[in-house]
């Protein structure tokens, strides 16, 4: 499979601090990659690396196997919605997609001007008048509207109403299945994710903790059921604990296998909610081994 | 092929079914479109010919992933069920094989009767014999045919 994004050792140093650690991954074409991590873990930084806004201090990053991040041809394979959905705000809904249309070599006029009339945002508008939600919109459509094979979105969702929601990961769901491309997308609704992304990446503290291929990650997880005394079965090299200990029995709760494990009553599968809180919260690294 | 297509843009545009999502059931979301299919299949909803909605449509309406309708619509294909026709659609070709109301009335009696008086006797409630059930059939790795309607491989 070839990859869309390739992620090699990757850091990142603002002035005073770190903002990402060796961050090494592959994100396929065609996947659809959720971008998960507390407020300030770097996810931000990541997209703005991808897409060329910034440069890595260290490492390097690839698009489709062999462009740079911010290079004239990645710039037309690339289309990037940032947070705050930024559209130059002195100007009409109007304005705006006649500029990005005279900015963009392959740009579907015709497309843009209907989804936002579906959208009821009146291309007469000022973009300063719109609403949170129209100017994510906004932001959405002239993205699409180039056809990108890369579409990086920094929570998407974040400002829309729960039926836009919905609506718009079908949407994006609709372009996936149409062509391949690939959307690589931060979040933190965890449960909005499960249903749209194949591929998940997971970042605490300007590491990446966790990046593969969600079935994968979750043939390799489970919840563990049982008391400390009955977690003797996991050996390790078989397991390690990933979640913090409950308190009131002491037995770990998330455990990840080297192998996918076998069938056993005090285990039971893992949902992407408890991969994502259990790494979110704990450090798997160094500890947490299970000795007995 | 062009012939196929005209045809079907007049008549089968529409798929007699329309999926919908448990979230809260912990059924994976491929595996409640195979048993969704399987059970119109059953009730008659569903016919052999039918065509299955095209896998844009489903992601649109349902906000999934295209990979997962993929799998499902795999699934049935593997299963004998539905059968895919490039650049056309994904049709179904069989049905499911289904017990007769007086074997499945046998089996149910037998289970009630048997196993299950036992497993009440025994004190075990609701959850203890869901779950051991559910252990049980995934320790004999028949979890993914169980679930997605008992035809074996």
């Amino acid at each position: 499979m070839t990859s869309a994004v390739q992620i090699e050792a990757v850091s990142r140093k603002f002035r005073r601090r770190t903002a990402l650690r060796s961050v090494t991954a592959t994100i396929p074409a065609g996947s659809v990659t959720a971008l998960i991590g507390s407020n300030g873990a770097g996810k931000t930084t990541l997209l703005n690396l991808v897409t060329g806004l910034l440069t890595p201090s260290t490492g390097a990053i690839s698009l489709f196997e062999n462009l740079a991040p911010g290079s004239l041809e990645a710039l037309g394979r690339v289309a990037y919605v940032a947070q705050d959905g930024p559209v130059s705000t002195s100007r009409t809904v109007g304005d705006a997609v006649h500029i990005a249309r005279a900015f963009n070599t392959l740009f579907d006029f015709h497309a843009a001007v209907v989804r936002l009339q579906r959208l009821d945002i009146d291309l007469k508008q000022r973009v300063s008048k719109l609403s949170g939600g129209q100017r994510a919109q906004l932001a959405i459509t002239l993205a699409l509207a180039r056809a990108p094979e890369l579409l990086v979105l920094d929570e998407p969702l974040s400002s829309l109403d729960p039926i836009a929601r919905r609506d718009l990961l079908g949407e994006l769901m609709g372009h996936c299945a149409d062509s391949s491309m690939t959307i690589i997308f931060s979040s933190h609704v965890i449960a909005e994710l499960e249903k749209i992304a194949s591929h998940l990446m997971l970042i605490r503290d300007g590491e990446a903790v966790v990046a593969g291929e969600i079935d994968d990650l979750l043939e390799h997880h489970r919840i563990f059921t049982g008391t400390a005394a009955e977690a003797g079965f996991v050996h390790d090299d078989e397991g390690s604990v990933i979640s913090q200990a409950d308190p009131l029995t002491l037995a770990p709760r998330v455990i990840r296998f080297e192998l996918p494990p076998l069938s056993n009553a005090l285990l039971t599968p893992a949902t992407l909610e408890d991969l994502a809180y259990a790494y979110l919260e704990h450090a798997p690294s160094g500890s947490g081994q299970l000795s007995k | 092929m062009k012939l196929d297509k005209a045809v079907n843009g007049r008549h089968g545009d529409q798929s007699p079914i329309r999926f919908r999502l448990n979230t809260s059931s912990g059924v994976p979301t491929y595996v409640q479109i195979v048993v969704q299919v399987e059970q119109a299949l059953r009730i008659g909803y569903l016919n052999v010919g039918d065509r299955l909605p095209r896998i844009k449509e489903v992601v649109e309406s349902l906000a999934i992933n295209p990979n997962t309708v993929l799998k499902a619509y795999r699934e049935l294909e593997t299963k004998g069920i539905a059968a895919g026709r490039p650049g056309v659609g994904t049709f179904i070709v069989a049905s499911p094989p289904t017990l007769s109301a007086e074997a499945f009335e046998k089996l149910r009696q037998e289970f009630i009767e048997g196993w299950l008086e036992s497993a009440t006797r025994a004190g075990l409630v609701h959850a203890d014999i869901i779950t051991l059930i559910q252990t049980t059939l995934e320790s004999l790795g028949h979890s993914s045919s169980i679930l997605t309607g008992g035809v074996s491989q």
